[in-house]
């Protein structure tokens, strides 16, 4: 890698904000409240704190190996072969991921704005816009990230606004009253909507201060947490707990509860969406790009920009698979899940215990 | 050539504004009002039992160039659903139709007697993302279409006036303002709930008292005096004429703000406490030298008068809802979150339960100010 392609602390840290928050933040009040009732909010605490041991773990195995990436520390402890292997499965689980971000999203744009425009097309359009973003280098999307941020606070913040006049804050009540058997089940269920935050696995070795660098990744990860609160609560208190057990998605449906004064000036969830198309943008944008850069280490090619557009197709028919949007969530997001807790806890863990065995045995 | 092909582009944007999905603003009919009938002369196996009514504005005459004509128009059908009666209408209306602005939505009392059409009503607007869930919900008496067409002609401009009335209970404690959301979330909550309800005299709508639904069929109807204790026990509390007899004469009290609040006690039974606090000020007594309220004795026995006219109206109102057997004051929900662990046990015949649970009225009626005399 060129001396110059580095990134901020602070962009990993929001390219790890906007990676993770896409899709899922629409549906993960809904989730957690169809199984844990009022104390959804535990859940979504508890998974994401979970997240940051296994984030310590990848920051220890970069000190153990300053200066290297993170395909070359995983050559080196277990081999060519058996790495290959793991970065197949992370690279299948990219593509999946993609496809299910995609295809979600084009599910909500029919629902909510398009609704004569073929789900074929939007998913083609989205996917293609992030091609472009993936396409680049790694600042470009530190770059965005950052710009996505503000987007970001904006989208929540205006959530807020509007779900303010008619909120009821008692509708959180009771609390601690749910079933505690079933809160291992919840915390699985709130771990998945973390996903994504194994770009800082690449994003990592990029990182012009590597030193402070977990600092970053951990108050990414409390920003993260502190977003799917402030929805969780704000739908939660606008909609009581049966009427959001019965929505798909929450987050966005608040955008139909405003009632302001005036008539044309009502159509909020357009500004809403608008918002989250961005976010959901620079969520593709990072996957895609961490997929087409396994490929590049894969092949060790010396750009990863061919990868990209190679991957688009296979990504646009992953994600028509599905025939409806029951399966989408049900059969689609289950594959996912595997997938998932193998990424996000399965691979720092091996790395992890793989680079510290070898360093022991290399110092015995 | 790059930057010109961007520019390009950029400014065909403008081409593409004011439309949405291909279509132009004014080739859209913008539906404020759909009014739910019941459809009388349905056959067996026929699944158009609903009449179904739209009023839309018509765009014509809103701006500077308008040329007169109806301000509004209807069009009614008999229909199966809400949106379904919209592709009826394709044979008679020149455009698609759009919910996005839809602001009130009415329902006749012959079709709350139906529960399987209410529910199916509720889940379509409920499922549908183009309905804003705000919409306001009133029942009338006679026939819900007639309520749009007697006020077509009258309305201002597309800003509805029987949306501006429902909008909230601000000014007016003698209806219970229910939006969609309200509505579906009372039913799971409580099933029980309070729709305004509106009606047609001499030509003109009138909006007071309202209809009782239970568990998603009408139950009963109440006067806007029942109503306004309701609200006030569920700390609904607008601008609000209270009218008591004072020594003989007539005197009103003028609530401009309140509060309620309830807490429940398990020692003997369910017992529940109401704070309910009214702050306002002497609307109107009787002109003359004797009748003078200026002094603490006086407005405290005022207050206290008041008092207990407004205790002697709830208790009359809670009686009247324990006899149809509907449990509106929130006192189930205030359980739900508050007494978990106890509403579990009573949740099953709360209704049964209702009549036996001790009501401790605490109210407490403020005169703030005795206006400009003394």
């Amino acid at each position: 890698m060129k001396k110059n392609e580095t990134i901020s602390n602070l962009q990993i840290r929001n390219l790890l904000i906007t990676t993770v928050i896409g899709v899922g933040i629409l549906a993960l009040p809904n989730q957690m409240v169809t199984i844990l009732d009022n104390d959804g909010w535990i859940p979504i605490i508890l998974g994401g704190l979970l997240v940051i041991p296994f984030a310590v773990m990848l920051d220890r195995v970069y000190k153990l190996y300053p200066d290297k990436n993170i395909y070359q520390i995983g050559r080196e402890v277990y081999g060519k072969l058996i790495f290959n292997i793991f970065m197949i499965i992370i690279l299948m689980y990219f593509v999946i991921q993609d496809a299910y971000v995609a295809r979600i999203f084009a599910e909500v744009v029919k629902a909510y704005l398009l609704e004569t425009t073929p789900t074929e097309i939007i998913i083609i359009t989205i996917l293609l816009v992030s091609a472009y973003l993936a396409r680049c280098e790694i600042q470009v999307l530190g770059r965005v990230a950052t710009l996505v941020y503000i987007i970001l606070i904006t989208l929540v913040g205006f959530l807020v606004l509007i779900s303010l006049p008619d909120a009821d804050p008692t509708n959180m009540l009771p609390v601690f009253n749910a079933d505690f058997k079933k809160l291992p089940s919840a915390i699985t269920g709130a771990l998945f909507s973390y996903a994504g935050y194994e770009v800082v696995f690449i994003a990592y070795s990029s990182s012009d201060d590597k030193n402070n660098i977990l600092k970053y990744i951990i108050r990414g990860l409390l920003v993260v947490i502190g977003i799917y609160l402030i929805v969780f609560v704000i739908t939660l208190s606008l909609f009581g707990i049966d009427q959001i057990k019965r929505e798909l998605w929450p987050t966005i449906a608040i955008a139909n509860e405003v009632d302001l004064p005036g008539y044309f000036l009502e159509n909020l969830e357009g500004i809403v969406l608008a918002l989250w198309v961005v976010v959901v943008y620079s969520t593709l944008g990072p996957l895609l790009f961490a997929a087409s850069r396994i490929f590049l280490n894969i092949f060790t090619t010396k750009s990863h920009d061919f990868f990209v557009l190679l991957l688009i197709p296979i990504i646009y028919v992953i994600s028509i698979l599905p025939v409806n949007v029951v399966e989408v969530y049900e059969k689609f997001g289950k594959v996912l899940n595997y997938f998932i807790a193998v990424s996000i806890i399965g691979i720092p863990a091996i790395l992890f215990i793989g680079a510290l065995v070898k360093k022991r045995r290399s110092k015995a | 050539m790059k930057k010109l092909l961007v520019l390009l582009l950029i400014s065909s944007l403008m081409l593409t504004s004011g439309c949405w999905d291909s279509r132009e603003i004014e080739q859209r009919l913008f539906v404020t009002a759909i009014a739910v009938d019941i459809n009388e002369e349905v056959q067996e196996g026929n699944v158009n039992r609903l009449i179904v009514t739209y009023k839309y504005p018509n765009i014509n005459t809103i701006g500077k160039n308008s040329d007169g004509g109806h301000i509004n128009f209807t069009l009614s059908v008999p229909a199966s659903g809400i949106s379904q009666a919209s592709t009826a209408f394709m044979g008679e209306a020149p455009f698609p139709f759009y919910f996005k602005h839809l602001k009130v939505i009415i329902f006749s009392k012959e079709l709350l007697e139906h529960e399987e059409l209410v529910r199916h009503i509720l889940d379509e607007l409920n499922r549908s993302p183009q309905i804003n869930k705000r919409a306001r919900i009133a029942v009338t008496e006679g026939k819900a279409r007639d309520v749009l067409k007697v006020t077509a002609g009258q309305e201002y401009r597309t800003e509805g006036g029987i949306y501006q009335v429902l909008r909230s209970n601000k000014f007016t404690n003698r209806f219970t303002v229910k939006s969609l959301t309200d509505l579906i979330t009372d039913f799971d909550v409580a099933g029980v709930t309070i729709v305004p309800r509106i009606s047609i005299v001499s030509g003109k709508f009138v909006v007071s008292g309202g209809c009782i639904l239970k568990n998603y069929k009408f139950l009963a109807w109440v006067d806007q005096n029942h109503n306004r204790a309701i609200n006030i026990m569920n700390g609904i509390i607008g601008l609000e004429n209270i009218d008591t007899i004072y020594n003989g004469t007539l005197l009103s009290y003028a609530v401009t703000r309140g509060y309620s609040r309830k807490k429940v006690t398990f020692d003997d039974g369910i017992t529940v406490r109401f704070d309910i606090k009214l702050e306002g000020y002497l609307q109107g007594y009787n002109i003359s030298q004797k009748n003078q309220v200026y002094d603490e004795k006086t407005l405290e026995d005022i207050e206290n008068n008041i008092e207990e006219e407004l205790e002697k109206k709830i208790l009359e109102t809670r009686k009247f809802l324990d006899e149809i057997g509907a449990p509106l004051f929130g006192v189930g929900e205030h359980m739900s979150k508050f007494h978990p662990k106890m509403w579990k046990q009573v949740k099953d015949n709360w209704q049964e339960m209702m009549p036996e649970v001790k009501f401790q009225l605490n109210i407490n009626v403020n005169i703030r100010r005795t206006g400009l005399t003394k």
